[in-house]
């Protein structure tokens, strides 16, 4: 997978200024504040960030399915130029199925326990106009693509039946059914094991490069996005702080919070035994708007003009950051390979 | 594993090792087929007045003695029942129709339309529902008195308020799980996501709140045969009968014994295939 940035022009999602907002006792809580990115047909773009930092509420604002009564509070959602979110609920319905799939979390929970496998994955050719005996040729055929064997048979199996790895193919086989150029992956492989996880992964990989399909990768874990993704967005209290091709941003991150991140990953030749490092303090409660840097109060290299206004999200070459401090002073601490 | 038994399939199997819902069904399978066939078999009229053999005790003739008029009492319980178990299928029926629609429209739809739903839920439950069952009545009280149809259509319309509760906290706790959004996301629209995926998943607590239901109404329609508005011939005429000729001086104790023992049986299996059911339908006591 090369790296590097896409032309604005090929753009085949771009997110400019999205909001998710969750009304709460203390006041509406921005749980996605101005979030805007682009994604290229054919690339893997991770988004990266801890728990609450609003990686899922992004990606289920793009289809409109925001559980309410959370709700997207604004922002332009375009899919190859033309903004989604202007034609409502039409539109959204549009991309569903046909241009934007989902794999969810928790393979336990993302089928119907009451319907077998094969009604499920046939349903969702049948919602794209297949007739029945094509619904489910097409559901065997996926099945056996992403490596369910004795594919007509686990059709008629219950999902109960099905191991947690096998139900992640399974959904990915739901997924690719409606043939779309878009999977957004909202943590696919964290309810797995380590092992099925990296099969997953692999079969993610093949999957997308076979057919040059782009994803929107989300998860917590930057070992799982480095090997996968071609760029990385990380999030931080709703929006985006870093964004980079996945070599230069772990090679070299520039923005505190992500050299943060990385340094909380246990290094492969640290010393048995030492503690874990961990980001001192916890991330803001998202009430009002930012009127200063959200990372600023736990920030190493914060300055006093960090707490006084919101940096912008700077691009320069060929990558972004929203911070004040000099590249040079974060690039001079050792960077990891 | 392929042919595996389906989430429903399970449940049976664990009812059938419930040996209280098991009792439960067969007594209320042996209280139906006799209430079913035993008037036929018994060739009795339970309308047929005998003045010679007014109030006459337990026999061979007549197992379950007499009435007032000498009407056999055997064949009065067994088509009162019919009524009786009619009325208790029928209103819960139309009591699972309505709640089920009310509450899982309410629940999918959320926001405003749900508050404005379960406001008017809370205003009914808040009237005295006996008071609705009357006014209901009396409704039809000229035109049909003791017919069946209006005693099945006001004890439905008083009883569906707890089952659109509990469909639209299912549906709630239901719309948010990844199954549905996975549906939602391969483009299903919100018919399908109702008949498919949400209201198999809270199929369970209709079952279980339905044949809790069931004796709920038998007893409500028993109630209002006391007060003279129930239905001709069930178990709750013949009950309020019986009561009626209790006194001191002689003891036609048949008369109340026999309606009022079908009717504790028929309630107490009712309740026991309840429970089973309550306890096989729940996914987390999978022994």
């Amino acid at each position: 997978m090369s790296a590097g940035s896409a032309p604005a022009a090929s753009s085949l999602l771009e997110v400019q200024d999205l909001s998710v907002r969750f009304p709460g006792e203390a006041g509406e809580l921005r749980a996605v504040d101005g979030l805007s990115f682009r994604l290229a047909r054919g690339e893997v773009l991770g988004l990266v960030g801890e728990s609450g930092c609003g990686k899922s509420a992004a990606a289920l604002a793009l289809v409109d399915l925001v559980a309410p009564p959370g709700r997207r509070a604004g922002g332009r959602i375009l899919w190859e130029g033309v903004d989604v979110a202007a034609e409502g609920a039409r539109g959204f319905r549009a991309l569903r199925g046909r241009r934007i799939a989902m794999v969810f979390q928790d393979p336990m929970t993302s089928l119907n326990p009451y319907l077998r496998v094969g009604e499920q994955l046939a349903e969702a050719a049948r919602l794209r106009g297949a007739g029945r005996r094509a619904a489910r040729a097409r559901a065997e055929e996926l099945l056996e693509r992403v490596g369910i064997g004795d594919a007509a048979r686990q059709l008629r199996a219950w999902p109960h039946e099905l191991s947690g790895g096998q139900r992640q193919r399974a959904m990915l086989a739901m997924a690719l059914l409606g043939e779309p150029e878009l999977l957004v992956a909202d943590e696919p492989t964290t309810a797995l094991d380590v092992t099925t996880q990296a099969r997953i992964l692999a079969l993610l990989r093949e999957l997308q490069r076979e057919r040059g399909l782009a994803v929107l990768f989300i998860t917590h874990d930057l070992a799982v996005a480095a090997g996968l993704c071609d760029r990385v967005a990380v999030m931080y209290a709703g929006r985006i702080v870093e964004e980079a091709s996945a070599a230069a941003l772990f090679t070299r991150p520039l923005h505190p919070y992500t050299e943060a991140l990385l340094a909380c990953s246990p290094p492969m030749d640290g010393p048995r035994g030492a503690r874990l490092r961990s980001i001192e303090g916890l991330p803001p409660r998202l009430l009002a708007a930012a009127r200063a840097c959200t990372f600023a109060p736990r920030c190493p290299r914060a300055r006093p003009a960090c707490h006084e206004g919101e940096p912008l999200l700077e691009e320069r070459g060929g990558r972004s950051r929203r911070c004040i401090a000099p590249e040079a002073e974060l690039a001079e601490a050792a960077p990891r390979g | 594993m392929s042919a595996g038994a389906g989430p429903f399939a399970e449940a049976l199997a664990r009812l059938r090792r419930d040996p209280g819902a098991l009792a439960g069904a067969a007594l209320l399978a042996a209280i139906a087929a006799a209430c079913a066939f035993g008037p036929w078999l018994l060739g009795q009229d339970p309308l047929a007045t005998a003045p010679a053999l007014r109030h006459q005790p337990p026999s061979a003739a007549h197992w379950f003695g007499t009435d007032a008029l000498g009407r056999d009492l055997l064949a009065r319980v067994l088509v009162g029942g019919r009524t009786s178990l009619a009325v208790g299928l029928a209103a819960t029926a139309v009591s699972v129709g309505i709640g089920t629609l009310y509450g899982a429209v309410a629940g999918l739809y959320g926001g405003r339309i749900d508050e404005l739903l379960m406001r008017v839920v809370d205003f009914l439950y808040g009237v005295p529902y006996m008071f609705l069952v009357i006014l209901i009545m009396l409704l039809f009280a000229d035109t049909a008195r003791g017919e069946p149809l209006p005693v099945f259509v006001a004890l439905g319309l008083v009883q569906w308020l707890t089952m659109a509760r509990i469909v639209r906290g299912q549906v709630l706790s239901l719309r948010e799980r990844e199954f549905v959004l996975a549906a939602r996301v391969a483009g299903a629209g919100d018919a399908r996501i109702l008949l498919r995926h949400l209201l198999p998943n809270a199929l369970g607590p209709v079952v279980v709140y339905a044949t809790l239901t069931v004796p709920a109404v038998i007893l409500l329609e028993s109630f209002l045969s006391f007060l003279g508005l129930g239905v001709a011939l069930s178990w709750g005429e013949l009950v309020a009968e019986g009561v009626s000729v209790v006194n001191p001086v002689r003891s036609y104790w048949w008369l109340l014994a026999f309606p009022s023992g079908f009717l504790a049986a028929t309630l107490l299996a009712l309740n026991f295939l309840g429970d089973g059911l309550r306890d096989a339908l729940d996914p987390r006591s999978t022994p």
